[in-house]
């Protein structure tokens, strides 16, 4: 006897949970339910499942089948066929799986025909099949495989019938066509039932030989209980196909023909059979539910309905709600044929299934049916009640309440149904405010506030529908735009109704009333009255509550309408007139999250106070709410992102502003705050889910990589560029939808590959991997290139690479030990070099040679006689004569980009202590820009290094002078200098405020050459001047230039001082 | 008082006094003597017996041990014997405030009895009723209620309810345009004997000056309510909105300033379970930000007691035509056309649609 414990298969060899026993069962035997599988469906098609459990019980070789499974699971069936085709032409599987590839593939084309519309496609593709079947049959050398084959032939005779069947019914075919047709369909089923015949007979012996070995227990009998219910399945299955065969034959037969009503009693007769001997398989369940459509067939309809209350009885789970649904729908023709219409049984039925339908669901075109049926059903229930005075118009007027919320939703949905629930609702009179169903007397407060709640509820269904249509595809078209009119008109009214009878609720009020349920109404109005987006009233009434009734219910909920409210009159609001706003904003988020704090509606008023306070950059405040956000609230990851982004920007802008002596003196401050920075980043990146990942966090993560770069910690940079969570590089191998569907997506691109750049570039220090690191800078580098190029915008890698420079060289100044230094240097030459090779562009070679003549100046600092120091000069002397050679043909700024070439040109000679031709360059350069405030510094500063490199006072003149005499071309009798020198240049720069640090650092190196002047020259009057010059300009600014100047210009007096005391007055 | 023997109808009345809607909760009296009515008063016990005659001041009742007299300020509820089954369903019509199905009920009553008590019981009802009605937008007009409940306090001068239809008089010579008959009628409340009612008739003619705009004569008339000595829940509700609206009253005097600051420390102070005096709060701060020109603040003062207090009439009608007028001001078009509706669907009958109808 089967227990309640047992259980179930579904036809795949899954146990299943058996459900309760049904109320009939009951009666005479015991009777579990079954699980009911998919092959009901097939009856449409050809059942599949009970074959596969067949071949599932036989060897096979696992990895390529289940491959296959899957693909045909997928629907893939043209890449099955093809996989199977590769399967046989190599040597990766089994002889076994080898041989069944034909019936593999068979099996394949005729599942791929359920997805076809083109009759003649997929006769074509079954008859591929049959070929295919055939030659199996013929090679079939077992009885397994024989079962197979034969199986598989019948359904695909089945499947051929319903082609005809199809063919008969069509307008373009003759009558005399179409009879021949449906005779071909006919015949094809006969052939099909014969063969599933056969197939079960050659099954049966199999099965009973199976079935005597695991009873005997000797010692096969444990494989063969194993093989057991496998086989019991693949039998049920194939012995149901033959009713669900006869059935579609009795189809073809006029309702009145005796044919028909002979066959439907047969396959009546063997559903009932298989229905009463395996009831606990899915075919026996299916064959319940086949026999109750037979029976409607048969016009039996109380029969049909007392079986489909098997059905219903069935366990509620998810496994079975498709039958329920299908056997609710064939309950459905039954019942309206019943008299007077059995509401409370419909209800009874129905209730259960659409009061648990999920959203989704709710909107299928499948389950609307059974809602409307549901409405009716309600709706008669209703009338019955108020026509024999059996229940109380209360009672009425609630059922018709339930009519109005399923037809008004109804009628929102596309489809079939919403025409019939929009005749309902007009017929019955439910279509707007104060309909029927609202007729009924509100008898008291505790009545108004059900209503209102009722009401509220459909404004927020409403709503929902109307946001989730606004934030679907633009894509959609006309179609979305007319169900959004619907829809906001469909709002409107809801809202109205709900304010009204809200308004009643309030009317009802009185001393007894609670103060909780009059917050619940004013919180039910706040919501209605955001729904209709009048925020203003949202916010009266929320505050009103905040201030009378804190810490009454509903008064938090209200708040978080009041945040809501108010955010969203602060966006709309012009800018001129956002403070009241704003101020009001600010102080209804600080309210709400010291009254609730962990509240969602904290949350969310910490969230907005957060932002706002990032508008203003307030990052204390940011930072105080965001750490008043819930830990595990959704909105905390967002807020830290940009809390955690805009610190570090700051850090970096106030960093750019100061000098290098302000860094080093601020180096603890500035070192705790990047640590600060790092850290709030990594939290705010972890608490980002996985599956909501945005711009924002792929940004935060970009730029905690830069800051593991400032801080000159490595190896975390290159962790979280390539490996770590978020990892920048690896989302855009991924291509993630958080950069790629971005506007900013190139921007981002951009900056990732600089970035990359930068970090491998400052590995090389380590002189430790050095060609992985150059490897890994180049491809970045290739896939910036073709990044710029895909969009046009190869002008941008100018400015790339600029950025890059700079951060090299802060890179550079970062590194304290030499060796570093040299390591670094010597490999950015040589990815510059290679970098040069590759190019002909005039911009890039003056890059290449700008950033190597900068690094070998740094490298010159930390360590003046590094021969690495003047490899790199020279290579960038090199590169820069051949961007000079290239030139800068076409381009806008060629004559600047020149000029600017030449400078480097000078200042790498003069790096490599070649100070006369790096003077002639400098001429050269001049001639074109004489004026040029920069090139003169540079210039003077080159005379003063040679005078100082050559211990000659001479040059120390013309650095104070000038030198280079050339005819003025504006007067050919004068000659002027070409380089101003020193005095030229403190007398050009002062007083004007644009030129202050120019002057200071002329001032400054004038006042030097004099003394070195002097000491050569042993001359102290220019001694003395130095110190007189320099006493005049303590009086015009007794800061000495500032904090950036004044430490030089006292170390200079010191000097002064120090050789005035050495010569003799 | 034969007839008086034919009732079979159980009315228990809430509120016999003061209130302008008397609630009733209605029993039938399975088990009710068929000879005998029942008067239960707030203090004491039930009488029993039949109800001869009232006065302005009692109901006499003939009981077994005598002849009793129940104060009628005293009376919570009373029972007659019987009734037609027309009356218990009026009434529970009038406990839902559907008077208009009430009286629609009482229409349907066969030859109602035109002498005794019952007779001026259901005049009683039936003006009661029309007032009802007619002040709550019904389908009764003012005028015929007007007329209906002058024709009862005229033929009637002995009704132990002769006082309450006093104020319902007044109120509906105050929707018929006729404040100086409405000042009137007040005036007789504000000499009854009923100290609750004198109070309020004290009040309500201070009412009707500060709708004369006759501040001076208001505040006197509210400072004399305010410093009234009956202490009842009912009376201390009606000091309260005095205070509120000798404010209003002190901001037509050109003490705006001062009104502000009085009426905010109120709804600072106060306790907003109080409906009445919160909705009245709001409506003279509404008002005293018009007097000073801020119609912003007036209107979101008005909105008040439009969003939270839309259950007391009187003052949710005041707040709604304030809002019609300015919304517009304010570029509300969609608001100040919801206002004027709600006026007129809600308080078709009140002074204040009539106001915004001229």
């Amino acid at each position: 006897m089967n227990t309640l414990s047992q259980r179930v298969n579904d036809g795949l060899g899954r146990k299943l949970p058996v459900p309760g026993p049904c109320a009939a069962r009951q009666r005479n035997q015991p009777r579990i339910g079954s699980q009911r599988g998919r092959i009901w469906i097939l009856f449409v098609g050809i059942s599949w499942l009970g074959f596969v459990s067949f071949v599932s019980s036989a060897k096979a070789d696992e990895p390529a089948e289940a491959f296959l499974q899957a693909l045909r699971d997928a629907g893939h069936y043209d890449l099955a066929v093809d996989y199977l085709e590769q399967l046989q032409q190599g040597n990766l599987i089994s002889d076994e799986f080898r041989q069944k590839i034909p019936f593999e593939k068979a099996a394949t084309i005729i599942q791929s025909t359920a997805l076809l519309r083109d009759i003649e496609l997929w006769e074509e593709r079954l008859n591929e099949a049959q070929t295919l079947l055939e030659q199996v049959a013929q090679q079939a050398n077992t009885t397994e495989a024989k079962i197979k084959s034969i199986e598989e032939l019948a359904n695909l005779r089945f499947r051929q019938s319903r082609i005809y069947v199809h063919r008969s019914t069509s307008d373009r075919m003759t009558t005399t066509e179409q009879a021949a047709a449906l005779d071909r369909a006919r015949k094809l089923m006969q052939e099909s039932l014969a063969s599933f015949d056969q197939a079960r007979e050659l099954l049966r012996p199999e099965l009973e030989s199976v079935t005597k070995i695991a009873e005997g227990g000797g010692d096969d009998a444990e494989s063969a209980r194993k093989r057991l219910e496998p086989l019991r399945n693949t039998f049920t299955q194939i012995r149901l196909r033959n009713p669900i065969v006869r059935e579609s034959l009795a189809d073809t037969y006029p309702a009145e023909d005796p044919t028909r009503t002979q066959l439907l009693t047969q396959a009546l007769k063997d559903y009932s059979e298989i229905w009463d001997k395996y009831y606990r398989y899915a075919a026996g369940v299916d064959a319940c539910f086949f026999a109750a459509r037979c029976q409607t067939k048969l016009g039996k309809n109380a029969e049909a309905l007392a079986l489909l209350e098997e059905i219903f009885e069935l366990a509620d789970s998810p496994k079975f709600r498709e039958l329920k649904r299908s056997a609710a729908e064939l309950a459905v023709q039954c019942w309206k044929t019943i008299e007077p219409y059995p509401h409370d049984l419909v209800i009874a039925k129905l209730e259960p299934l659409v009061t648990s339908l999920d959203r989704n669901e709710q909107r299928s075109a499948n389950w609307l049916q059974l809602q409307l049926e549901l409405a009716i059903a309600y709706r008669a229930q209703a009338m019955n009640l108020d026509a024999t005075k059996t229940g109380s118009p209360g009672d009425v007027a609630r059922i018709n309440r339930t009519v109005g919320v399923i037809l008004r939703s109804l009628a929102r949905t596309s489809g079939d149904v919403r025409d019939r629930a929009r005749a309902l609702l007009s017929e019955w009179k439910m279509s707007g405010a104060g309909g029927e169903e609202e007729q009924g007397a509100v008898e008291s407060f505790a009545d108004a506030k059900q209503r209102a709640i009722e009401l509220v509820a459909e404004v927020e269904g409403v709503l929902r529908e109307l946001n989730g249509l606004r934030g679907a595809s633009p894509a959609a078209g006309n179609d979305t735009a007319a169900d959004e009119k619907q829809l906001t008109e469909d709002l409107k009214v809801a809202v109205d109704r709900a304010l009204a009878m809200l308004r009643t609720a309030l009317s009802k009020a009185d001393a007894t009333t609670s103060p909780i349920d009059l917050n619940h109404i004013r919180y039910l109005q706040a919501f209605s009255y955001f729904a209709k987006e009048r925020y203003f009233e949202t916010a009266l009434i929320g505050e009103f509550l905040m201030t009378k009734y804190a810490r009454v219910d509903w008064t938090r909920q209200a708040a978080g309408l009041v945040v809501n409210a108010y955010t969203r009159i602060y966006d709309s609001a012009a800018d001129q007139n956002k403070a009241f706003e704003k101020q009001r904003l600010v102080e209804v988020c600080q309210q709400v999250v010291e009254l609730w704090p962990g509240s969602t509606e904290s949350d969310t008023a910490a969230n907005v106070r957060a932002r706002l306070a990032l508008a203003d950059n307030d990052f204390d405040i940011a930072q105080q709410f965001l750490e008043r956000i819930s830990t595990n609230a959704n909105s905390r990851s967002a807020v830290g992102l940009q809390v955690s982004q805009r610190l570090w920007f700051d850090y970096r802008r106030e960093k750019s502003q100061l000098s290098d002596e302000q860094i080093a003196a601020r180096a603890e401050e500035l070192n705790s705050r990047l640590q600060q920075v790092r850290e709030m980043i990594k939290e705010s990146l972890a608490s980002v889910p996985q599956d909501e990942i945005t711009y924002d966090a792929a940004l935060s993560s970009l730029l905690l990589v830069s800051a593991n770069l400032e801080a000159n910690d490595l190896a975390a940079a290159v962790d979280q560029l390539e490996k770590a969570r978020l990892a920048p590089l690896d989302l855009i191998k991924q291509q993630h939808p958080a950069i790629f569907e971005s506007d900013r997506s190139g921007q981002f691109l951009r900056e990732a590959y600089r970035t990359a750049i930068a970090v491998y570039l400052a590995n090389l220090r380590t002189g430790v991997d050095t060609a992985i690191w150059l490897d890994k800078a180049s491809a970045v580098l290739d896939a910036l290139k073709t990044e710029l190029a895909k969009n046009g915008n190869e002008q941008e890698l100018i400015q790339i690479y600029s950025a890059l420079a700079k951060e090299l060289r802060g890179q550079f100044q970062l590194i304290t030990v030499p060796q570093e230094k040299e390591n670094l240097a010597k490999s950015i030459g040589q990815f510059l070099g290679a970098l040069e090779k590759q190019t002909r562009d005039g911009r890039t070679l003056l890059w290449v040679g700008n950033t190597l003549r900068e690094i070998a100046d740094s490298l010159v600092l930390a360590a003046p006689q590094s021969n690495h120091a003047r490899a790199l000069f020279d290579q960038s002397f090199s590169v820069l004569s051949k961007a000079e050679s290239v030139g800068f043909g076409g381009d806008d700024q060629a004559e600047a980009l020149w000029v600017d070439t030449k400078r480097n040109q000078a200042l790498a000679l003069r790096g490599q202590q070649k100070f006369e031709e790096a003077v002639k360059v400098f001429v050269e350069a001049l001639e074109k820009r004489p004026q040029d405030p920069r090139l003169q510094i540079e210039a003077a500063r080159t005379l003063q290094l040679w005078g100082a490199h050559a211990g000659r006072a001479s040059i120390y003149a013309q650095a104070i002078s000038g030198s280079e005499p050339q005819v003025d071309p504006q007067n050919q009798r004068r000659k002027r200098n070409a380089i101003w020198g020193w005095r030229q240049l403190v007398t050009i720069t002062q007083g004007k405020d644009q030129f202050l640090e120019l002057h200071h650092e002329s001032l400054y190196h004038l006042l030097e050459s004099w003394l070195e002047f002097g000491i050569l020259e042993k001359r102290d009057k220019a001694v003395e001047s130095s110190l007189t010059e320099l006493e005049k300009f303590r009086q015009r600014d007794a800061t000495l230039g500032g904090e950036n100047w004044r430490p030089r210009f006292e170390a200079l007096e010191k000097r002064i001082q120090a050789q005035r005391a050495k010569s003799p007055r | 008082m034969k007839i008086l023997t034919c009732l079979r109808l159980t009315v228990i009345r809430l509120a016999v006094t003061g209130n302008l809607f008397c609630w009733f909760i209605i029993y039938f009296a399975a088990v009710a003597n068929a000879q005998t009515d029942s008067v239960f008063p707030f203090n004491g016990s039930s009488v029993r017996g039949e109800i001869i005659d009232s006065t302005v001041n009692a109901l006499i009742v003939k009981t077994n041990t005598g002849q009793v007299e129940v104060s009628a300020q005293n009376v919570r509820a009373l029972t007659l014997g019987q009734s037609p089954p027309q009356v218990a369903r009026a009434l529970r019509s009038y406990e839902g405030q559907r008077f208009d199905d009430g009286l629609a009920e009482l229409e349907k009553i066969n030859d109602p009895p035109t002498t005794g008590f019952i007779a001026q019981y259901l005049d009683y009802l039936k003006a009661w009723g029309m007032a009802e009605s007619a002040l709550g937008g019904g389908a009764v007009l003012p005028r015929d209620a007007g007329t209906a409940v002058a024709e009862f306090v005229r033929k009637h001068p002995n009704s132990y309810q002769f006082v309450p239809m006093t104020e319902r008089l007044g109120r509906l010579y105050e929707i018929v345009g006729q404040p100086a008959l409405a000042q009137g009628e007040y005036q007789k409340l504000a000499g009854s004997t009923w100290p609750t009612f004198a109070l309020k008739g004290s009040f309500l003619v201070g009412k009707m000056q500060l709708t004369a705009n006759d501040g001076s004569a208001a505040v006197r008339s509210f400072e004399a309510v305010m410093r009234s000595e009956i202490n009842d829940a009912e009376a201390q509700s009606l000091k309260s909105i005095a205070s509120c609206l000798n404010a209003k009253a002190m901001a037509m005097q050109g003490k705006a300033k001062e009104a502000q600051q009085q009426l905010e420390q109120m709804i600072k102070d106060g306790n907003p379970d109080d409906q009445l005096l919160f909705a009245n709060i709001y409506n003279a701060l509404g008002t005293v930000h018009l007097q000073n020109g801020d119609d912003k603040s007036a209107a979101l003062a008005f909105l008040h007691t439009d969003l939270l207090f839309a259950g007391q009439a009187d003052a949710h009608a005041e707040a709604l035509y304030h809002l019609a007028i300015l919304w517009p001001k304010l570029g509300k078009t969609e608001q100040a056309y919801e206002a004027r509706e709600n006026l007129k669907t809600y308080y078709r009958n009140s002074i204040w649609a009539q106001k915004l109808g001229q």
